[in-house]
């Protein structure tokens, strides 16, 4: 297996709750008020060590949005979703932004 | 006559052509062909004026000659100048060697300051004139004046521009421009034959581009089999005296190998010592590891587990690759995945390049002056270790997203860039194309590393998650 090449971020970082993979910055944190099936989740304005899915269009508690899910690059593991397209002007804000499950994440020190 | 042009698109002026060729004939020692060209041509290789000159100061008429070069056209005031300040400075020599003193300090301080040459040149001549004067004047005879003045002809001819003389071997400096421009459009260059009667063009069927042999488990010897790390093995490099092998464990410690006997000499680190990566120093007594446990830095070791050198500290960040160049002069190292960091060995110097994307590995070529860097963003950029280059050269086509994919230089004189790919092909590109001049397949997953062989431009191997090793080669082979 080819070796996974991952980024080590420096402060305050979420990690991947199963492999300790970082994910993203405390300081890029935008929001704490998004909910997702599993529970809770955070509005990130920057993400790494993700792979992106494919596009698709969802219907989400705010309207319908153009999503794509986000993986862990290293154990695979589905930790959220990010935002590609917002279909009502006053969700454009969103856009190229990520969500990350509060169940998938571990840490915020 | 003079219009005349010559050569097939008609950039050649004849007459100019014609000189330079009798000046080669002269600078080749073909003096009676020369001789005889200029008479059946029609064409003097030195010009009417210089001729004009030179005769003048071999005569010694010293009025005439600074006259002439005065009336010269087509001279900048600087190389008048210069010109002019060469011929006082025989003429003084002379006046001197006849005693004429008076005259020779009425010149100096009339003709020769005149001239703005700028007050150092005007006092070392003053100072140098004073000590001939101390040799004794009758130590100049005539012999040595003839020396002088010929010698003072040659730096003429040095000053002047054309058309009055010509550059030294003009001939020959175009030919060689022409085969240089030959031989840097060379796309697949593996040899470094030239010859005047060809034009320099190396075929693809010398570069590297079928598969030769392929390596699996069990069908090449083992020689020895290294057993000791507890994690996958991310990296290996071979001291340059080519008795040592060292290797990385993927997050974890460096290890050292002999390899006749396959023994593990030395495991630098204790347990919790993490690696990322290890260069040797061509001297194969020292060698450098960066780590990011549990002090982040760069480490110096040498070949018998003593350490020598430690940046280390608080604000040390992770160093995620970590490479010296083939002469020891530079350190090169990856700083939190965007930052490259060159430090200069001798002088302390360190100079830092900030790339956009994250820096998966890193490459130095056999010349020590370029490095490239594999990024994230699928591009490889190359820059130079001395620091002029304000932007580097990029190289696309690969495909690059999730694992670490590394490349290497390769070929003659580090001509050619080699690099693994998600898509499982094998890409490389010419220096100077963006673009890949060669896509090798035969690999069935991704291509994870190639290496060029340092000896036989020829041949590059490469490895891919296939669990194979491929050697490739000409396909004239």
């Amino acid at each position: 297996m080819g070796r996974i090449f991952v980024v080590d971020l420096e402060g305050r970082t979420y990690k991947c709750k199963f492999c300790k993979t970082h994910l993203a910055l405390a300081g890029d944190l935008v929001s704490r008020g998004f909910h997702s099936r599993r529970g809770k989740a955070y509005l990130f304005s920057n993400a790494v060590n993700i792979s992106v899915g494919p596009r698709e269009d969802r219907m989400m508690l705010s309207g319908m949005h153009t999503v794509a899910d986000i993986y862990c690059c290293r154990c695979g593991q589905i930790v959220g979703w990010k935002y590609e397209a917002a279909h009502e002007k006053s969700q454009k804000y969103k856009e190229g932004k990520f969500v990350l499950e509060r169940w998938s994440l571990f840490g915020g020190k | 006559m003079e219009n005349l042009m010559i050569g097939p698109k008609g950039l050649i002026k004849k007459q100019e052509f014609v000189r330079i060729i009798i000046q080669s004939m002269h600078a080749l020692g073909y003096r009676k062909s020369a001789v005889c060209l200029e008479a059946e041509s029609g064409i003097l290789c030195k010009s009417v004026d210089f001729e004009s000159l030179e005769s003048h100061i071999l005569n010694a008429n010293w009025d005439d000659c600074i006259g002439a070069l005065n009336k010269l056209k087509g001279l900048s005031d600087e190389t008048r100048a210069s010109a002019l300040f060469i011929v006082l400075k025989q003429f003084l020599l002379e006046c001197l060697s006849r005693g004429e003193d008076a005259l020779a300090l009425e010149v100096l301080r009339k003709q020769v300051a005149g001239l703005w040459m700028g007050k150092e040149k005007v006092h070392n001549l003053a100072v140098g004139l004073l000590f001939l004067k101390e040799l004794g004047s009758n130590k100049i005879d005539n012999g040595i004046i003839q020396e002088f003045r010929k010698r003072m002809i040659i730096d003429l001819e040095n000053v002047l521009p054309p058309p009055i003389t010509l550059p030294e071997r003009r001939l020959e400096h175009l030919v060689e421009m022409a085969v240089s421009a030959q031989v840097d459009n060379c796309t697949y260059h593996t040899s470094d034959a030239i010859t005047l009667y060809e034009d320099h063009h190396c075929g693809r069927d010398h570069f590297p581009s079928e598969t030769v042999q392929v390596l699996e488990t069990g069908k090449v010897t083992q020689k020895h089999t290294l057993k000791s790390h507890q994690n996958p093995v991310s990296f290996v490099a071979w001291s340059p005296d080519d008795t040592m092998l060292l290797t990385c464990g993927n997050m974890e410690v460096l290890k050292l190998w002999d390899v006749e006997t396959g023994i593990c000499k030395h495991t630098y680190g204790n347990d919790g010592f993490i690696v990322t990566s290890c260069a040797w120093f061509p001297d194969s007594k020292r060698l450098v590891c960066g780590s990011s446990d549990p002090e982040k830095g760069i480490y110096m070791w040498d070949s018998e587990g003593n350490e020598i050198k430690a940046w280390k500290g608080v604000r040390m960040p992770k160093v995620s690759d970590i490479a010296v160049t083939p002469d020891g002069q530079h350190l090169i190292s990856i700083f939190s995945d965007k930052e490259i960091h060159i430090l200069n060995l001798q002088t302390n110097a360190e100079r830092v390049i900030s790339e956009q994307h994250s820096i998966t590995s890193l490459s130095v070529s056999g010349d020590n002056k370029f490095f490239i860097v594999n990024l994230n963003s699928q591009e490889i950029h190359m820059w130079d270790v001395a620091g002029k280059w304000v932007k580097p050269r990029k190289y696309a086509g690969h495909m690059q997203q999730k694992y670490v994919i590394r490349s290497c230089f390769g070929g003659l004189n580090s001509r050619f860039i080699a690099s693994g790919s998600e898509d499982s092909q094998v890409y490389v590109w010419n220096q100077l194309s963006s673009y890949p001049i060669e896509i090798l397949s035969g690999h069935l997953m991704t291509v994870n590393c190639v290496s060029w062989n340092p000896r036989r431009p020829q041949m590059l191997a490469s490895a891919s998650d296939d669990q194979t090793v491929r050697i490739w080669g000409p396909n004239c082979f």
